[in-house]
């Protein structure tokens, strides 16, 4: 079971870091020796992950003092290893390192296990105070901390690592036709809590939906799932978009908390009739291009899905083949540059109206990064989806 | 920043600068208060995320959704256009400022 405990932290043989050095160093000042070690006791051997003074990086487990600290479970002091009948033959005394004074403390984990010591050695015989002492025990209770913080955040991250895999597997289901679609998607953590969808249905319309879940955590991005599942489902069987919308709504109040929601837009473009159709639910303005130039802005006409029951408004225009449409999400519209100025509608309709259709999207994506500060994280995920009528 | 002021049965938390996730700590803590009405007053607040609004619906469930109950006063520039586009209108009574409505409810009460 140690060995285990000691195997699960995965310390042994890894390269020396500052803090465990530090603490050693600090061992070393407060009981006024050469040597500290933060020594890990192994089947065989003992490792030192942190060695002040010495220069060795392990030793063999019999002639170690820190495996009797392991074996008895409680602090050895040795004030004079030459004359104790333990230690007095022990190579460690006869030879290098010459140990004389030997103070070590158990590294004692939460479920018990002793790993090794926090010990203090020196080449002369000594006599520590109880203040000293104490100093040890504490010092080694902070080792076990740091040992147990490196743990946990190591199985976080493989954690995470894996739902994120498992996430991008389950959004599989798109389908962007690169002749007519692009997008972008900047996360501003490791989750996404922004979503694009996008699917063709039987008879040649296309949807697609931008959303954006509150917060950018693993819980925003697993709430993504079930939107993905509703949204492709009842699309493929060519389900009406209002149904999608208020099923997505439904499934959303009934899952969520009551501080979670999810703005989103969700649009269906019918070439064959040059019709589109907007649900926008608490998000901003959809922007839609003219192929003259002109702009027309579609707004939110509904609280953000999640909240309340409410039937988003469907806002029908008409559209033609030139025409370019533009859904985002608020991310794009809270990028600030240094002086904390927000990326403005302004300046997206700008960037979109300013050079050639074909350099839009690529136009709009140069505008916000220009305009970020430097170095500075994003706000909020930020997502941005170009169709092409 | 959050303020706390508590009259009679009314509790008027003023914010100033972000009110973003770091805030919405220190603005759960008061949940604890029962007032009749709350006020939330925004005037100061020059940045809202999607967790403030979150803390908001919070504080709606405490007085059973009831608009009444909940004032949000002074909203201005980004902080208008957010709640505008989630219809917050919709949930919580909305004021121009924390002024008028005072002195709209007091007119009520003088009248009873």
């Amino acid at each position: 079971m140690r060995l285990a405990t000691l195997d699960s932290f995965a310390i042994l043989d890894t390269p020396p870091e500052d803090s465990f050095d530090d603490i050693a160093k600090l061992a070393a000042s407060i009981l006024s020796v050469p040597i500290a070690l933060i020594s890990l006791v192994d089947a065989d051997r003992q490792w030192f992950k942190a060695r002040y003074g010495l220069s060795a990086t392990q030793t063999p487990r019999d002639i170690s003092f820190c495996s009797h600290v392991v074996a008895e479970r409680v602090p050895l002091i040795v004030t004079d290893a030459s004359v104790d009948v333990r230690f007095a033959d022990n190579p460690l005394v006869i030879g290098d390192p010459r140990i004389r004074f030997y103070a070590g403390v158990p590294l004692r984990t939460e479920n018990g296990a002793v790993l090794g010591t926090l010990c203090a050695i020196d080449h002369r015989a000594r006599e520590p105070s109880p203040q000293q002492l104490d100093a040890l025990r504490v010092l080694a209770g902070h080792v076990v901390s740091l040992f147990e913080l490196r743990r946990a955040h190591a199985r976080h991250e493989r954690e995470s690592t894996a739902a994120r895999r498992l996430l991008q597997r389950m959004l599989q289901r798109n389908q962007f036709d690169p002749d007519h679609v692009r997008y972008a998607i900047q996360l501003a953590g490791r989750f996404g809590g922004d979503v694009v969808f996008g699917r063709t249905l039987d008879d040649g319309r296309y949807r697609w939906l931008v959303g954006d879940v509150t917060g950018h955590t693993l819980a925003s991005a697993l709430v993504t799932i079930p939107i993905s599942m509703v949204f492709h489902a009842m699309t493929q069987k060519s389900l009406p978009l209002e149904a999608v919308v208020e099923t997505m709504d439904t499934q959303l109040r009934a899952q969520l908390p009551v501080d979670m929601f999810f703005a989103a837009t969700v649009c269906e473009l019918d070439r064959a009739r040059g019709t589109i159709a907007i649900a926008n639910a608490g998000a901003p303005e959809v922007v839609v291009c003219r192929r003259s130039g002109a702009i027309e802005l579609v707004g939110s006409s509904a609280l953000p899905l999640g909240i309340a029951p409410a039937i988003a408004t469907i806002h029908t225009i008409a559209v033609a083949p030139g025409d370019r449409i533009y859904v985002f999400t608020d991310g794009l519209l809270e990028v600030r540059n240094a002086l904390g100025e927000l990326f403005e509608l302004d300046a997206v309709c700008h960037a979109l109206t300013s050079v050639a259709p074909a350099a839009a999207f690529d136009a709009l994506n140069a505008a916000w990064r220009a305009h970020a500060t430097p170095g500075q994280m994003l706000e909020d995920d930020l997502a941005i989806v170009e169709v092409l009528v | 920043m959050l303020h706390v002021d508590a009259r009679q049965d009314t509790v008027t938390l003023t914010i100033d600068g972000r009110f973003d996730h770091r805030l919405v700590v220190e603005f759960k803590q008061v949940f604890a208060m029962s007032p009749r009405l709350w006020i939330v007053d925004l005037t100061w607040v020059d940045y809202v995320d999607s967790s403030a609004l979150g803390a908001l619906l919070l504080l709606r469930e405490l007085v059973g959704n009831d608009p009444q109950r909940v004032h949000l006063c002074g909203a201005c520039g980004h902080t208008k256009a957010v709640l505008t586009m989630a219809k917050f209108d919709r949930l919580f009574k909305m004021c121009p400022t924390v002024r008028s409505m005072r002195f709209a409810d007091d007119q009520d009460h003088d009248r009873r």
